[in-house]
């Protein structure tokens, strides 16, 4: 036996927990072992004071949230469950806060459905919930509410997890498609890809590592640091699924006035993912973020934000990408260091292998 | 070996030499007073002369043209049909293609659709990927989409062989494999005698048939050529020789990937190749019927022909897609753009033909890169 006196009370837990326990169709049935799943997997974990009361709904006190409520909601797929810099849990409390960071608001509440296949390990579901716990608890926002079922083999794939979430939009920012102009400058947050590439090494199936991280990270800590600066800012989107390509295409399809012109030299991103992405061919541009914002800015106030972020260890990659130009509409376009130009597409599809 | 190969690459992504040929290329078109075309035979230069934008900083003098260089596109629509009517006819049929494959348009149907009607197509990265798929369906009869030129037979070759000595039975090819040079000799012969003045000659294809090969289209043709590799600086070089060549009248072969291609190509993947498949008549999207120009199994492997295991008859009617230019496109006879289906009714999200579907065809590369 290993010695686990030092050790504090949650991991002793864990450690015992994952020797043994395998969820079954039972824990999802509304009897018994529900409760107990309720009590140990998860009030052990979110208990706050809304959420012990274990109503149907959760009640929310209405003054908490002075203005506008953004109000969000995303599923969780991911495979690997686990994966270098993060796992499902973590990522599904990251990625709906910074749903709500993006529309500027601030995080408060998450409700939270898992849908676990018959099967997998207690060991495995705490270390995911005591991930989703840690993010929660450092990022102050509160799991008020859930639902946990199980289904039987092949009906999912491990475990998915469907998170929603609301936040009290920050008065100060007045974000919206239609105040994007011409000379308004892109400001990315840092490296771009590393989710997106993190999770498909992680797979196995290339047959290589590299040494890229998932940068799968709650946003507000940074982009709430943008606040006195608010009224230059007039768009921000987080560039998940589809990477930074289909975030700037978005912009240009809903605001056929304007195109987007972006450089090559300065997308930052780091080594490890330029050489993963020349050996698989895969476009940096399209791969998934989890811990970056595209922000539109003024151009006047590019430069101001792009300090304020860089101060932050979270934006210290910070890059002013391109700026939002009058020609080229509808368009997104790069200009590549050899001077010349091509489209980025919306990514369409899966990726095709090359047989040639 | 990592970082050295990175190294070796990044030379070949270099700024400056790119400038620096781009410069040389400059100064040798302003010399020559006429229009120059230069055509790339190979989907994947196709794609990275898109890519990259290297039309766009050309003199004007100096066009480029995409030839019949995607084993996609250059498949015909019958032989979608086939792989279709099997789909159909049989029930018990599994057919493993490549991605590429999947989404090229038969005459009625493709692929994509069969399967989400319930039709069983197993997507594969590599040939071999065939044998696990034939045991996971052990009482279905697997059919392999067997195409692509010579860089994708020897894997395919290497197939046969383990399908023959594994015993495996349920597995058999449709083989539409090409060979480059017959179907090369042919667009000579179909081409305005001055409509190219230079070959950028595939670089992965060149690995395995070498680059001596192309010698005789020098002497009979009087047109030159550089073997290239794929990065911006290999293509800049490759046109900057081939201006060299029409600037001193004195043309030749000349090769510029030599980190890979050796001028006898591969010799042990030519054996493997032998001794699989052997030349016959094929028919080429845009070319036609081209003697010795398509693959088929030789006796020892004609057991795994899907064409005589299924009886599959050798003129399944077909229909081809009103208004669609593939065919041209392919020869270089027209650019994409010039389709009149382009970017409006045919698009990578709904092809029409096949340049537009495969990941390597003109039509998709001008519609991703250079709208």
């Amino acid at each position: 036996m290993v010695p686990v006196w030092f050790l504090p009370k949650e991991v002793v837990l864990l450690i015992i927990s994952m020797k043994d326990e395998i969820i079954t169709l039972s824990y999802g049935s509304g009897g018994k072992l529900t409760s107990r799943f309720i009590n140990d997997y998860i009030l052990k974990n979110f208990g706050n004071k809304i959420l012990n009361k274990l109503t149907d709904s959760a009640i929310v006190p209405r003054k908490i949230v002075n203005g506008k409520i953004a109000f969000t909601i995303d599923g969780f797929t991911v495979n690997p469950i686990f994966f270098p810099g993060g796992d499902i849990g973590k990522l599904s409390v990251c990625g709906t806060v910074n749903d709500l960071v993006a529309v500027g608001a601030k995080p408060l509440f998450i409700g939270c459905s898992f849908i676990i296949q018959e099967g997998l390990e207690g060991g495995v579901l705490r270390k995911i919930i005591f991930s989703m716990r840690k993010v929660c608890k450092r990022e102050k926002v509160e799991v008020v509410c859930g639902d946990t079922k199980v289904v039987e083999k092949n009906a999912c794939d491990k475990i998915f997890i469907i998170t929603s979430g609301i936040g009290a939009v920050d008065k100060r920012f007045n974000l919206s498609y239609e105040r994007i102009n011409p000379s308004d400058k892109i400001i990315i947050t840092g490296n771009i890809a590393e989710h997106g590439f993190a999770t498909l090494l992680a797979r196995g199936s290339y047959g290589f590592s590299y040494n890229i991280k998932s940068d799968c990270t709650p946003l507000w800590r940074l982009i709430k640091k943008l606040i006195p600066f608010s009224s230059g800012i007039k768009f921000m989107r987080d560039p998940t699924r589809g990477g930074i390509a289909a975030v700037l295409n978005e912009v240009v399809n809903f605001n056929e006035r304007i195109g987007i012109k972006i450089f090559e030299k300065d997308i930052p991103m780091s080594g490890s993912v330029r050489s993963v992405s020349e050996i698989l061919g895969i476009d940096p541009l399209t791969v998934a973020n989890e811990g970056k914002m595209i922000i539109v800015v003024n151009n006047k106030l590019a430069e101001k934000v792009l300090t304020v972020l860089r101060e932050h260890p979270l934006g210290k990659d910070a890059k002013i990408i391109g700026e939002v130009v009058s020609e080229y509409k509808g368009k997104v376009v790069l200009e590549n260091v050899y001077g010349s130009r091509r489209i980025v597409e919306m990514p369409s599809a899966e990726q095709l292998p090359r047989i040639c | 070996m990592k970082s050295n190969t990175f190294q070796i690459l990044s030379e070949f992504k270099n700024v400056a030499i790119f400038h620096r040929e781009l410069d040389k290329i400059r100064l040798l078109s302003s010399k020559i007073n006429k229009v120059v075309k230069f055509m790339e035979v190979c989907g994947t230069h196709t794609m990275q002369i898109s890519y990259f934008g290297i039309r766009k900083v050309l003199p004007q003098n100096v066009e480029l043209i995409s030839g019949p260089g995607c084993p996609v596109c250059v498949t015909p629509i019958e032989y979608v049909d086939k792989a279709i009517y099997l789909l159909k006819k049989y029930n018990n049929i599994v057919i493993a293609t490549f991605g590429d494959m999947f989404r090229v348009p038969g005459s009625e149907s493709s692929l994509e659709v069969e399967k989400s009607k319930g039709k069983i197509v197993e997507v594969v990265y590599s040939p071999v990927e065939v044998i696990d798929i034939a045991k996971r369906y052990r009482n279905n009869e697997v059919v392999f989409l067997s195409i692509g030129f010579e860089t994708t037979m020897p894997g395919i070759s290497v197939l046969l062989q383990e399908l023959k000595r594994l015993k495996i039975e349920n597995v058999s090819l449709l083989v539409g494999n090409k060979f480059f040079l017959p179907a090369m000799r042919s667009l000579l012969n179909s081409l305005d005698k001055f409509f190219v003045n230079g070959f950028i000659l595939p670089g992965h294809l060149s690995s395995i048939i070498g680059s001596n090969v192309y010698k005789d289209i020098v002497k009979n043709y009087k047109i030159g050529g550089v073997v290239c590799g794929f990065e911006p600086v290999d293509i800049v070089i490759g046109i900057r020789t081939l201006l060299e060549m029409i600037g001193n009248g004195n043309v030749s072969i000349v090769n510029e990937y030599s980190r890979v291609v050796k001028p006898e190509g591969n010799i042990k993947a030519k054996k493997i190749i032998s001794r699989t498949f052997v030349p016959t008549e094929s028919l080429w999207r845009g070319l036609g019927w081209v003697a010795d120009s398509g693959a088929k199994l030789t006796n020892e492997y004609s057991f795994f022909d899907a064409e005589k295991r299924f009886s599959i008859p050798k003129n399944i009617p077909t229909k081809k897609q009103i208004g669609c230019k593939c065919a041209e496109v392919i020869l270089g006879k027209i650019k994409p753009y010039q389709c009149s289906l382009f970017g409006k009714v045919c698009s990578p999200e709904k092809p029409v033909g096949a340049c537009m579907v495969s990941s390597e065809g003109s039509c998709a590369a001008y519609y991703k890169y250079e709208r």
